[in-house]
């Protein structure tokens, strides 16, 4: 990865496009959170206020991809990208690191978790590479992040998982590719790959449900998701089949039923180039995002009709969180946007796949 | 650069508009003005010189072999089997040609891992192999049923152990019955590889094909909504080979110190092609990007750029040779010199890598977008 400060800056300057200056102070409180890059081979997180402004960041070893924020508001975790080999803590009030931790011998983050309802537990998703088996590994906070136990997820490569609404169930998406950090990033089984969308119950560790979707889209890969009001599941798809395949890359799934695909008008999808990378609600849970930073594209669903009522066309968009009645998002080119607006812009930032709101 | 596409829906009316469509830049893939640059003559000629042939010659390596292995298996001896491994490695040579194009007939069926199923770290092509072979599965040796079967077992590494693992010796021996039915499996997999390749060419070249497909970019265009938006593919495409290259097929196998070298983690060990196959690949990467190539369009003063290209290549190229004439692979990646040229060689391909996502498609006006680059 060389994306590096001095090209944003001559991609910028050949844009004839000048950074944004924040006057406001940034002395909010923290309500988003980001990884991010920041210069030529340089990770931070970033904790952010109402407004999109700073408020502190934490440097990183290496790319991060998604966070989870405890019930209470007080920490964040953030996960290394995958294969990820370290997770760092971070203390929201006191605005510095805590504790970091790595996964044990044998496995790998994939790069997002998420708290119990309770905030006593963190649970992270994990590579068992020698057995091709989904794990969400089970971390303890009061005891410095030790892992005290695991959960099978029911299928390859859990890359999301979310505590539903309940407080109990938990839905991964097992994206099912298979990789070995032996070859890096590189998907092993992509003539065989199945994803699929399962329940678990965080009180036995046990499949509730398992939801799968018909065997001719067995490459559409499950990866990212959010719950709706209604309490379904809504989630987004990366094809790793031909390009000239029609494929309809959101669906959404409620508990004893099929999965069901969305259907939108062809040139919705299409300006996705089949791959969303990631899944957000907004705060009352009536729409569902999903962004696509190949296609330069997020689609906003009415989460009740399945109908799109927005689309707009964002390069290197990805990270998305709601916002009110919308979503607040961010780009690969710095930029930050509430609704229709940029926010703010950092020639020197490029924000990472995801962003999470802390309250 | 604030201006960006922005598309509400109301009143259940749709219309959409492509990425850069506010910049009515109808060329960039970006909407970054490339308006001085001739994005479609590139996409033509990396279509007409590089990859059009490349598949080409690839079916017609594959067909060759075929019949080189079918004449092995009715009259096996020395001179055939080696005359069958010769083409073998014109066949790998082939591939390794044309391996940088994952997108498009190739990624229909499963025909790239059909064709390739690598990297394979549980070894699960070779034991699926070795269990045909143990239990001489009749339906492993024709072409279609073949061709029912798992994709580890119908493409280049399985017929590489044919025709070089343990046990291969003995397909020089007409009195083995053995090493009969082994032909045959081989003679299956080279067929089976010929009608794959067959196919994507067939897919690349025929009416509505990928070619057109790549050459009518457009508004219109389900795929490519602008010449710009190819030209992006196909450097993306360069730019993911080198890195392959370099971290899966060199750097993983070559590990820290020649002590720690680990030789069959590479592709094509057996028949000691690996480095042959990687020098193929990176002569590939130089024919699409370099000067002669997609490098050929830079803008005035951008020249330097292609310029880089073809001179890192060319120092990797000239390590690599200088490893692939001093001894098999196996032994090379475990010598301190050779093990310290190979180390040399990931500088150069890190170089051109950064070049191929930073300033090459900057140069273009194109955006190699930090979330879109390597998906997640």
């Amino acid at each position: 990865m060389a994306i590096d400060r001095r090209s944003f800056l001559a991609s910028l300057a050949s844009l004839g496009a000048l950074p944004f200056t924040t006057l406001a102070r940034a002395d909010g409180a923290p309500t988003f959170i980001a990884a991010r890059m920041d210069g030529a081979n340089a990770f931070s997180v970033a904790v952010l206020d109402q407004a999109g402004a700073v408020l502190f960041t934490e440097e990183l070893d290496a790319r991060a991809h998604d966070i989870a924020v405890s019930p209470d508001l007080g920490t964040a975790v953030v996960f290394a990208r995958r294969p990820g080999w370290f997770a760092l803590a971070i203390d929201l009030t006191g605005r510095r690191r805590v504790a970091s931790f790595a996964p044990p011998e044998g496995r790998h983050f994939y790069g997002h978790g998420f708290f119990s309802a309770d905030g006593r537990l963190l649970y992270a998703t994990e590579n068992d590479w020698a057995r091709e088996r989904g794990i969400l590994g089970v971390y303890d906070p009061a005891l410095g992040y030790a892992r005290i136990g695991e959960i099978e997820t029911g299928g390859i490569e859990p890359h999301e998982a979310m505590l539903l609404s309940d407080g109990r169930t938990i839905a991964v998406a097992n994206g099912g590719i298979a990789t070995s950090p032996d070859f890096g990033r590189a998907k092993l089984n992509l003539a065989t790959m199945a994803p699929s969308l399962v329940y678990l119950d965080t009180a036995t560790g046990e499949v509730l449900e398992r939801a799968e979707l018909p065997a001719s889209l067995h490459q559409l890969s499950i990866r990212h998701m959010a719950q709706a009001a209604d309490g379904s599941v809504w989630f987004g798809g990366q094809y790793e089949g031909a390009e000239t395949d029609v494929v309809d890359l959101v669906g959404c799934h409620r508990r004893g039923g099929m999965p069901a695909l969305i259907a939108a008008p062809p040139s919705a999808y299409a300006g996705m180039k089949q791959y969303v990378g990631a899944v957000a609600a907004n705060r009352d849970g009536t729409r569902i995002a999903a962004t696509s930073p190949v296609g330069g594209r997020m689609l906003v669903f009415d989460a009740a009709t399945g109908n799109v009522v927005s689309s707009r066309d964002v390069i290197d968009v990805c990270g998305v969180t709601g916002d009110g009645r919308d979503f607040f998002y961010s780009d690969g080119r710095g930029r930050l946007w509430r609704g229709e607006t940029v926010l703010s812009e950092d020639p020197g930032v490029a924000w990472d796949n995801h962003i999470r709101r802390i309250i | 650069m604030s201006t960006v596409a922005t598309v509400l829906l109301m009143m259940g009316v749709f219309a959409l508009s492509g990425v850069g469509a506010a910049s009515a830049d109808d060329e960039g893939g970006s909407p970054l003005p490339a308006a001085s640059i001739a994005f479609k003559p590139l996409v033509v000629d990396a279509l007409t010189d590089v990859l059009l042939p490349g598949y080409q010659s690839l079916a017609e390596r594959a067909a060759e072999e075929a019949a080189l292995t079918a004449d092995l298996c009715r009259e096996a001896d020395g001179g055939r089997l080696k005359a069958a491994r010769d083409g073998f490695r014109e066949l790998v040579l082939a591939w390794s040609r044309i391996e940088l194009v994952r997108f498009g007939p190739a990624r229909d069926q499963n025909r790239y891992e059909r064709l390739f199923f690598w990297p394979d770290p549980r070894g699960r092509g070779l034991q699926q192999v070795q269990a045909i072979l143990a239990t001489e599965d009749s339906s492993a040796v024709a072409v279609a049923s073949l061709r029912e079967k798992s994709v580890a077992v119908q493409g280049l590494p399985a017929l590489e152990f044919v025709l070089h693992g343990t046990g291969s010796e003995a397909l020089e021996d007409a009195t083995d019955a053995a090493a009969a039915f082994r032909c045959r499996f081989g003679a299956a997999i080279a067929g089976a590889i010929a009608v794959t390749a067959g196919e994507i060419v067939a897919d690349w070249t025929g009416p509505g094909g990928y070619t057109e497909l790549m050459q009518d970019a457009g508004a219109e265009n389900p795929l490519y909504r602008s010449h710009g938006e190819v030209v992006q593919e196909l450097i993306k495409a360069g730019r993911e080979q080198l890195q392959l290259v370099r971290d899966l097929k060199i750097a993983n196998a070559i590990e820290a110190t020649p002590e720690k070298a680990q030789p069959k983690r590479a592709p094509f060990w057996r028949s000691n092609l690996t480095v042959p196959a990687i020098r193929a690949n990176i002569g590939a990467v130089l024919a699409l990007v370099g000067p002669d190539g997609i490098a050929s369009g830079l803008p005035e003063g951008k020249e330097w750029i292609g310029s880089e290209v073809a001179f890192e290549l060319a120092q990797a190229d000239e390590v690599l040779a200088r490893v692939e004439g001093a001894g098999p692979w196996e032994a090379e990646v475990s010598d301190p010199e050779s093990h310290e040229d190979l180390s040399y060689v990931l500088i150069p391909l890190g170089d051109i890598v950064s070049l191929l996502e930073d300033d090459y498609p900057a140069a273009f006006g194109l955006i190699m977008g930090f979330n879109s680059l390597d998906g997640d």
